[in-house]
């Protein structure tokens, strides 16, 4: 199976963006010369440790935030504003309580005014392919954080956009749950072709999961190194005891580990 | 339900047959402390002048806690979305709060006159405070993250208000409306003590200044079954709009935050 988006366009580019918050004792710098590209298709995971500005990262992309300094486009054009392009999921699944599992997947469809008979059958079918099929009529207190998760996700696809952006998504998972979620996300893309940027702390999953893993350092953020993984997909659990993978995982931990280093002996 | 009545009205029982035994056992002066027994003697042989009267504070309580609904949510709406404008409001709320109301009731009725538009303001006075803030804590309720999901997908600022702020607050806003459906009876009564022809206010007036202690036993007990109604009233609107996960949610969010 050929590499999903390899030699494919560039979809998102950030050139030289910095991002700057003020703080009491004026500004902090929290990313500092951000300077990739992601390509159309690809599956792309930011590591770093925690502080580093990774979300932040996430909300340039997703233009929540602004660079102070540097530009950042998607499909070269200028992110000024939400992106109408991406899609985001959090650590929490921020569905809202007051609704059901399928009106929460909905909102999507409400918001952009096409709430109709086809867009519920597309909610279905979304409920379908994540495993919550009978559960369209359960509000979220009822069902547990994995299912939650899971309705989250569908209704980051639900707005159907090409890019979706992923800010610890699995992080409040327990570890059983968290590969059957790797592998229903993986398997989620290769069938949509979506760009997906993942921010996580665990490296385990980045290498698991992605075509690229960016590397940061401590803040001022940076990006380090950007790793290609190239291991065949579909990528199932036991791929992680290949030696290949293994090396990859002790790359990756051996530049973060680098990276904290000086810090501590400061 | 039943289960749940059982116990209070199983304490008042108890709580009534003490003070019955009380009065009967220390042949205490009628006028000073009446039988339960004799104050539901007259309840029932003067229950038509009670419930005219309990009509005439009844419209002031509904009118007065509209118009504090009314006022309160606007005022909250604006503070917790305008941070100039609450900046602004906020501390002249306050102040109004701590200023006592029972001092601005005689200038009501200068300003009013003696019929239901003095009480009606005092009432809403005295009700609109706890509707403001737990308007203003509901609006807050909402995530930074919920809201930025909202603004990905597009949302628009009424989108934004009346499907995300607007169901996330009500629960807590119901909560400020409970406080004040209580604050709303004592606001009428107050302002009927001050100077009316009619309500039950007026004629507990009427009843102390002439000694019948049965009679104003009486209209307390009127009172207190108008308040527990309005309360009640308050509390079925809530249940019919607010789903029951929700009622109990709030205060465990509240705690964790």
């Amino acid at each position: 199976m050929s590499e999903p988006g390899a030699g494919a366009r560039d979809t998102i580019r950030l050139a030289r963006a910095d991002k700057e918050f003020s703080g009491p004792g004026g500004p902090i710098g929290v990313l500092d010369g951000i300077d990739f590209a992601i390509r159309a298709g690809e599956f792309f995971s930011i590591v770093g440790p925690s502080g580093c500005g990774k979300s932040t990262l996430l909300q340039l992309i997703a233009g929540l935030e602004r660079p102070t300094r540097g530009t950042v486009a998607v499909e070269g054009q200028a992110v000024r504003g939400p992106s109408p392009r991406a899609s985001l999921m959090f650590q929490r699944d921020n569905l809202l309580e007051w609704r059901t599992l399928l009106d929460n997947v909905l909102l999507p469809a409400e918001i952009s005014g096409t709430r109709d008979a086809a867009a519920r059958d597309r909610a279905r079918e979304l409920i379908a392919q994540v495993g919550l099929s009978g559960f369209e009529r359960y509000y979220p207190y009822q069902l547990s954080g994995g299912m939650r998760q899971r309705a989250a996700l569908c209704r980051a696809l639900a707005a159907n956009r090409d890019i979706l952006l992923m800010d610890e998504p699995f992080g409040a998972l327990d570890s059983l749950s968290r590969v059957e979620h790797q592998m229903m996300l993986q398997d989620l893309w290769l069938r949509r072709r979506l760009t997906v940027v993942l921010v996580t702390h665990d490296i385990r999953e980045a290498v698991l999961l992605s075509d690229r893993v960016a590397v940061m350092t401590p803040r001022p953020g940076r990006i380090l190194r950007i790793l290609d993984i190239g291991l065949a997909r579909p990528r199932r659990e036991e791929a992680e005891e290949t030696p290949a993978f293994i090396e990859l995982v002790a790359r990756v931990r051996r530049d973060l580990a680098g990276v904290r280093a000086p810090a501590a002996a400061a | 339900m039943v289960r749940r009545l059982l116990p209070p009205l199983g304490l008042a029982a108890a709580l009534l047959a003490l003070w019955e035994a009380y009065v009967a056992a220390s042949g205490i002066a009628p006028v000073i402390l009446p039988a339960p027994s004799a104050v539901a003697k007259v309840m029932l042989a003067e229950a038509p002048k009670f419930l005219v009267h309990a009509w005439t504070t009844s419209i002031e309580v509904v009118v007065g806690f509209v118009l504090a609904t009314a006022l309160g949510a606007a005022l909250g709406v604006v503070i917790a979305l305008s941070r100039p404008a609450g900046a602004a409001i906020y501390p002249l709320i306050i102040a109004a709060q701590v200023m006592p109301k029972v001092a601005i009731a005689p200038l009501l009725i200068i300003w009013l006159g003696f019929d239901l538009g003095p009480k009606i303001a005092l009432t809403t006075l005295i009700a609109f405070f706890p509707i403001v803030v737990n308007t203003v804590v509901g609006m807050g309720m909402v995530r930074r993250e919920t809201y930025n999901l909202f603004l990905s997908l597009g949302a628009t600022g009424l989108q934004i208000f009346w499907k995300l702020r607007v169901p996330a607050a009500l629960p807590v806003f119901f909560g400020g409306l409970k406080i004040a459906s209580t604050l709303a009876v004592i606001g009428a009564v107050v302002g009927e003590f001050m100077g009316a022809n009619a309500g039950l206010g007026y004629l507990l007036t009427v009843y102390v200044g002439n000694a019948g202690t049965v009679h104003a036993f009486a209209g307390i007990m009127y009172l207190t079954i108008l308040g527990l109604c309005f309360f009640l009233l308050v509390v079925i609107v809530e249940r019919l709009i607010v789903q029951p996960h929700l009622r109990t949610r709030v205060v465990a969010e509240a705690a964790q935050s």
